[in-house]
């Protein structure tokens, strides 16, 4: 007897073995293993590149504001308009990266994309074993069809959460370098990492969540194109279905609710906010909190990841 | 031949269909019956061939054995276990290739069959030898996309037996291999069969290109079964006819000196100005010394005389005939 002759057990695969299998398959594409390497260096790239453009210098910047304030005082006393409490300070774009009040923007921005990223990674994932045929040995070797679709669903989901939490850990140090040599560390008291963390860790979920929305959207269209496209209209549109229907009858478009999820500030219902304009009411641009955006993502999430949980147990293959 | 289709089978049939049926949904909206009470039975260690033409519901039969399709009725048993309900207890005792190789085709061979190996707990020893026994180890590294349809065939074989299944269903596995590879493939199952005790169920539109092969057919046809024997059982079974080939020209002598002495005929052109003259030949002494005396006798001499063997193909029109004959004649099928 040998190698092949032997049974290696007759039933279908154990948890583990599946689990295994499936991460191999899922990371094996030479497309999905370019992502994986490409986006980490992507993330240095734009982390290293606010050394290039911030700088700790701030005379020419104050020069200019000054220079600009001047132009607008004058051309206040030629048309009569009150300049109220406005300063040099007002026309002031400061050059230096100030870590306490940037980084939050700019990790807003790497986990937006890494969303984005997850989004398609997840279709490709649902998807491509359908067009290639491929489900159909799957569904042989393993019959239990919730038991595959929810493996390879965590696992996307994983996947995804794992590099993101590894892009995140990336570039908060470019971040640092940038602030140490460029700007300013200044204020990064515990408040501060607090902050940072949770806005990060949200951030993790987020992506997670996009991910598993983009794979049921797969599974349940068996298509990538048919899902890639219903993903984009779905995110864009689904808020007209959603909205006003959660919890305090909010609107549930995709950016609020992203921009809620990552925002690092509580967020006040502008019905609560005394708030009217300028920097520190960004907040309340939205009027969603972060358990708001949460709730809304599921909102999203959860009728399609029923129906493809149904489209893959419940009906035939191939 | 047969008159109703037979469902008895052997005793120790490993696969059973009973009066299985399953309906699609077509595109317009009309519903497609693919199984019309679809019964046969897989003997253990056997080839079996499913033969019928396309769309006669084959895939769809060996895809429910699979637990890939619910049946709307009906039961399948495998390994003694109830389908679909205990598919999980024999997943791994069967290894399959339906409707073509299926794999990824930004990977290389030897990749794409780790990656099903692994499901089955089977590494790299097992992954090589899979290739070996297909004879594609030399392309074994080559990304998927380059192969030839009868590399991705061979491939599409060794996914199904990287399981070291104890029966392995291959449909259409014929289908774009060049004649040599055909042949390959039916030495292939036999090995597969003799050597290591594997029962193959193989199925094809195409007659010539397993009845080499098989120790039992199938005959589907519009989703029933209308065969289903061993055949060696079918030809011993079947009529086997003493064929006189002579020379044009004496031809109408051959047939008075014949039919005066009550054999019944059949007359054929054949090759090179010849006529050829069929009648049945009763097992197991053909008359073919008495035919010979009588025409030698008249001094007709034949250029050939020999026994024809009962082939596949005279057990295939027959069972297709008999089943339309009997769809005719029956009364009215109000499932249709
Ligand atoms: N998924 C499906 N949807 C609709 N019709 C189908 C489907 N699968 C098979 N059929 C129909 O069922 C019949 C049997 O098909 P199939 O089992 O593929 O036949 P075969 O393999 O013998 O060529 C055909 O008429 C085919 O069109
Ligand atoms: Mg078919």
């Amino acid at each position: 007897m040998n190698a092949v002759d032997q049974v290696r057990g007759f039933g279908a695969p154990p948890w583990r073995r599946l689990v295994r299998a499936e991460r191999h398959r899922l990371t094996a594409p030479p497309a999905v293993r370019r992502v994986a390497a490409g986006l980490p260096l992507l993330v240095l790239a734009f982390g290293l590149s606010k050394l290039f453009t911030h700088s700790p210098d701030t005379g020419p910047a104050l020069r200019e504001a000054d220079a600009r304030y001047q132009e607008f005082i004058e051309q206040a006393a030629r048309t009569g308009m009150p300049t109220g409490s406005i300063g040099p300070d007002s026309f002031f774009d400061d050059p230096r990266y100030l870590m306490e009040s940037l980084s939050f923007g700019d990790l807003r921005t790497v986990l937006l994309g890494l969303g984005a990223a997850a989004t398609v990674f997840g279709i490709v994932s649902g998807g491509a074993d359908w067009a290639s045929r491929v489900m159909l040995t799957l569904t042989a070797a393993e019959p239990g069809r919730a038991r595959l679709f929810l493996t390879r669903g965590v696992l996307v989901g994983g996947l995804s959460m794992a590099a993101t939490a590894l892009c995140g850990l990336l570039l908060v140090p470019c971040l640092l370098l940038a602030a140490h040599l460029r700007g300013s560390t200044g204020g990064l008291d515990s408040a501060y990492w607090a902050v940072l963390v949770s806005q990060f860790l949200r951030g993790i979920v987020l992506v997670g969540l996009l991910a598993l929305l983009g794979y049921s959207l797969a599974v349940l269209t068996r298509h990538v194109p048919a899902a890639l496209a219903i993903a984009f209209l779905y995110l864009a549109g689904a808020g007209r279905v959603f909205g006003g229907r959660g919890p305090r009858l909010a609107e549930y478009d995709m950016d609020g609710l992203t921009f809620a999820v990552l925002n690092e500030k509580p967020v006040v219902p502008m019905a609560e906010s005394d708030c009217i304009s300028g920097p520190g009411c960004a907040a309340t641009h939205v009027d969603l909190t972060a358990f708001d955006g949460f709730t809304g993502i599921l909102l999203y999430l959860l009728p399609v990841l029923v129906l493809a949980l149904w489209r893959s147990t419940r009906t035939d293959v191939g | 031949m047969t008159q109703e289709p037979e469902h008895t089978g052997p005793s120790d049939a490993l696969v059973r269909f009973d009066d299985v049926r399953k309906s699609f949904r077509t595109a317009r909206g009309r519903r497609q019956q693919a199984l019309d009470g679809f019964s046969m039975s897989i003997p253990r260690g056997s080839i079996v061939g499913l033969l019928g033409p396309n769309g006669s519901g084959k895939t769809t039969a060996l895809k429910t054995l699979l637990g890939l399709v619910r049946p709307d009725s009906g039961s399948v048993h495998a390994f003694g276990h109830a389908l679909p309900k205990d598919q999980r207890h024999v997943a791994g005792r069967m290894g399959a290739l339906i409707e073509g190789p299926a794999f990824n085709a930004s990977l290389t061979g030897e990749h794409n069959l780790r990656l099903i190996g692994e499901l089955h707990g089977a590494g790299p020893t097992e992954v090589a030898e899979a290739l070996e026994l297909v004879g594609i180890a030399q392309a074994a590294r080559r990304a998927y996309s380059g192969y030839s349809l009868g590399m991705k065939q061979r491939l599409g074989v060794a996914g199904a037996l990287i399981s070291g299944p104890e029966l392995l269903v291959l449909d259409e596995p014929m289908n774009g291999l060049d004649p040599e590879a055909v042949r390959d493939m039916r030495e292939l199952l036999k090995r597969l069969r003799d050597e290591r005790g594997m029962t193959v169920v193989v199925s094809s539109h195409i007659l010539a290109e397993v009845e080499l092969v098989c120790d039992w057919v199938t005959i589907v046809r519009n989703g029933r079964v209308i065969c289903d024997a061993g055949v060696s059982e079918l030809i011993s079974r079947g009529t086997e006819h003493l064929v006189v080939r002579v020379h044009d020209t004496v031809t109408e002598q051959a047939v008075a000196v014949l039919e005066r002495h009550g054999h019944t005929l059949t007359r054929a052109a054949g090759p090179r100005g010849t006529d050829e003259l069929r009648m049945p030949a009763p097992r197991p002494h053909p008359h073919a010394p008495e035919v010979l005396r009588l025409l030698t006798a008249q001094n007709v001499y034949p250029r050939e005389l020999l026994v024809e063997s009962v082939s596949l193909e005279d057990i295939y029109v027959a069972a297709v005939r008999a089943a339309d004959a009997a769809a005719e004649d029956g009364p009215f099928d109000e499932r249709r």
